[in-house]
């Protein structure tokens, strides 16, 4: 398995990602430490909220992916066969792999939370970053949906009719989205600010606290459910090709 | 050689978080700051690249699972996943039975009004450990940094020159010692106590020494640095919690109530009896073995 592991890890370019984001860390760690100009601490909240949004973005569009295509250029059979190890490790091994990077990005998020809030002087806004700090655990929980759902068709289908059931149904939203734009209740949009987001949260911390607390639960039970879901469409195609 | 590298270890780590901490006092840094809380981060990660290097350096290798190695995989099999699951109650019940404890002695610290300042509702209360738990398995790499350090390469390198007993005792000093600055600067203990720093490095060291000797047990276990890692995370948190209904003001509590090192040492004292149990089953599984 841990072989598995690192093979995915090297044909991912797993080296050059966490040299990347060492070294935007680093850089960002120096501009927080050196530059001292006005609206520093709100530079820093829309850098923090970019770096969480790219890097979800990354994970669940690319790398989710890359794993799962990285190994069907090479007759994915025969490579399947030669592995001294049963279907089923096969498909865990992708699940775990992708586990560990949305807890590597959440780590990563964490500490470059820590880095942002580094010597913040406004209060609000040092409120704030840690608001949506604490919110990132449950983002990551709700992200961890994406994969549930989509890798099942991945490894089921491989990866090319994966991509386009994935963009039908992103295509479905888009016009959902656009009908909602037509015919729905625009005031409602009017009204959102990230703001008043935060100060929602605080003031209900109730529903907080209960999507801290049950969402992990929720999304790894669901995770679970798609890797079993993974193993048995696994099987039935390594049994029809034979 | 094994001498040399816990020499090479306990020099990359304590350099690097003594130096940082201290440098950053010396220029004028409070605990209060919020660099504070990034050095703290930062310092937990350290005793993980130490480990890295010094393998590097003394040419150990890296290896991810087995014998001396990083013990990053994870086997559930032989009932192992049970480990799993006390890694994270052992730390609830730690922290619940010492807080009855310290409670059995002061009473009158018990104030569930403190409680309103979180803004929960009460019904929802309960959750509380839960979103313990939930944080600690998903916030644990700080954990997981100094778990690869301390348990899966320091403690087993003591273990080798001195045996388990003495490993786990002269690993809890050391990792004691390391948190210094950190309480120095105010962390766990905060500022004002009888004898600041000297009875709050003694109190921190005892406790290092007893969950050190059930993070080490555990590790022995599983054979994995996770368990240990969500262990540490789980203590971590769950020792925020038992603040949570307590009074600590000068109105309820006077004299020896007030000390923060008391406060602890006075929690411990559950814990330091389940580690002293451990330590005893540990010392005659290895004499066995001998």
């Amino acid at each position: 398995m841990a072989g598995l592991l690192y093979k995915d890890f090297v044909a991912v370019k797993g080296k050059l990602y966490i040299v990347c984001i060492l070294a935007g860390m680093l850089l960002l760690f120096f501009v927080r430490m050196a530059l001292h100009i006005e609206g520093m601490d709100l530079i820093m909240f829309a850098i923090y909220m970019l770096i969480a949004v790219a890097l979800f973005g990354l994970l669940v569009n690319q790398l989710e992916i890359r794993v799962i295509s990285v190994d069907e250029g090479r007759k994915q059979k025969n490579y399947f066969l030669g592995l001294p190890i049963s279907g089923r490790q096969y498909v865990a091994s992708k699940y775990i792999f992708l586990l560990i990077g949305f807890y590597t990005v959440l780590s990563v998020l964490v500490l470059t939370g820590s880095i942002c809030l580094t010597g913040c002087q406004d209060k609000a806004m040092n409120e704030s970053i840690g608001q949506f700090m604490s919110l990132m655990p449950v983002l990551a929980c709700i992200l961890l949906f994406i994969p549930s759902i989509e890798l099942p068709f991945f490894i089921g289908f491989g990866s090319k009719k994966g991509y386009q059931i994935k963009n039908s149904l992103l295509i479905i939203c888009f016009f959902l989205g656009i009908v909602y734009l037509l015919f729905g209740n625009l005031a409602v949009l009017e009204n959102i600010s990230l703001m008043d987001f935060l100060n929602y949260m605080e003031k209900h911390s109730g529903i907080v606290l209960s999507l801290q607390v049950f969402m992990p639960y929720c999304s790894l039970g669901l995770y679970y459910l798609s890797y079993r879901i993974s193993c048995l469409l696994f099987l039935r195609k390594e049994w029809e090709n034979d | 050689m094994t001498k040399k590298r816990i020499g090479i270890y306990l020099l990359i780590t304590f350099g690097v978080v003594w130096g940082m901490t201290i440098s950053y006092l010396l220029l004028g840094g409070s605990y209060e700051d919020r660099a504070m809380g990034f050095i703290l981060t930062l310092s937990m990660l350290t005793p993980a690249i130490a480990t890295i290097i010094t393998r590097k350096v003394t040419k150990e290798g890296l290896p991810v699972t087995g014998e001396n190695s990083l013990m990053l995989g994870i086997d559930l099999k032989n009932k192992k996943w049970l480990w799993f699951l006390l890694a994270f109650l052992i730390p609830i019940l730690y922290w619940d039975l010492g807080i009855l404890f310290y409670y059995g002695i002061f009473p009158q610290a018990f104030d569930i009004s403190a409680l309103d300042a979180l803004g929960i509702p009460e019904k929802m209360l309960f959750l509380l450990p839960f979103s313990g738990i939930s944080s600690s398995f998903l916030l644990s790499f700080g954990a997981l940094g100094e778990e690869i350090g301390w348990r899966t390469y320091l403690y087993p390198k003591l273990e080798e020159l001195y045996g388990t007993a003495k490993a786990v005792i002269i690993g809890g000093i050391i990792w004691g010692a390391w948190h210094f600055p950190a309480i120095y600067a105010g962390h766990n203990f905060g500022h004002g106590y009888f004898l600041e720093p000297w009875s709050g490095f003694f109190v921190f060291t005892i406790d290092t020494i007893v969950t050190g000797n059930i993070l080490f047990y555990i590790t022995k276990k599983t054979k994995s640095v996770w368990a240990p890692a969500f262990m540490h995370a789980a203590f971590n948190t769950f020792s925020g919690f038992t603040i949570l209904g307590m009074a600590y003001s000068e109105e309820k509590l006077s004299g020896i109530g007030l000390q923060s090192p008391v406060r602890l040492l006075l929690i411990t004292v559950p814990g330091m009896i389940f580690s002293a149990v451990l330590y005893t089953k540990m010392k005659k599984s290895n004499a066995k073995k001998s």
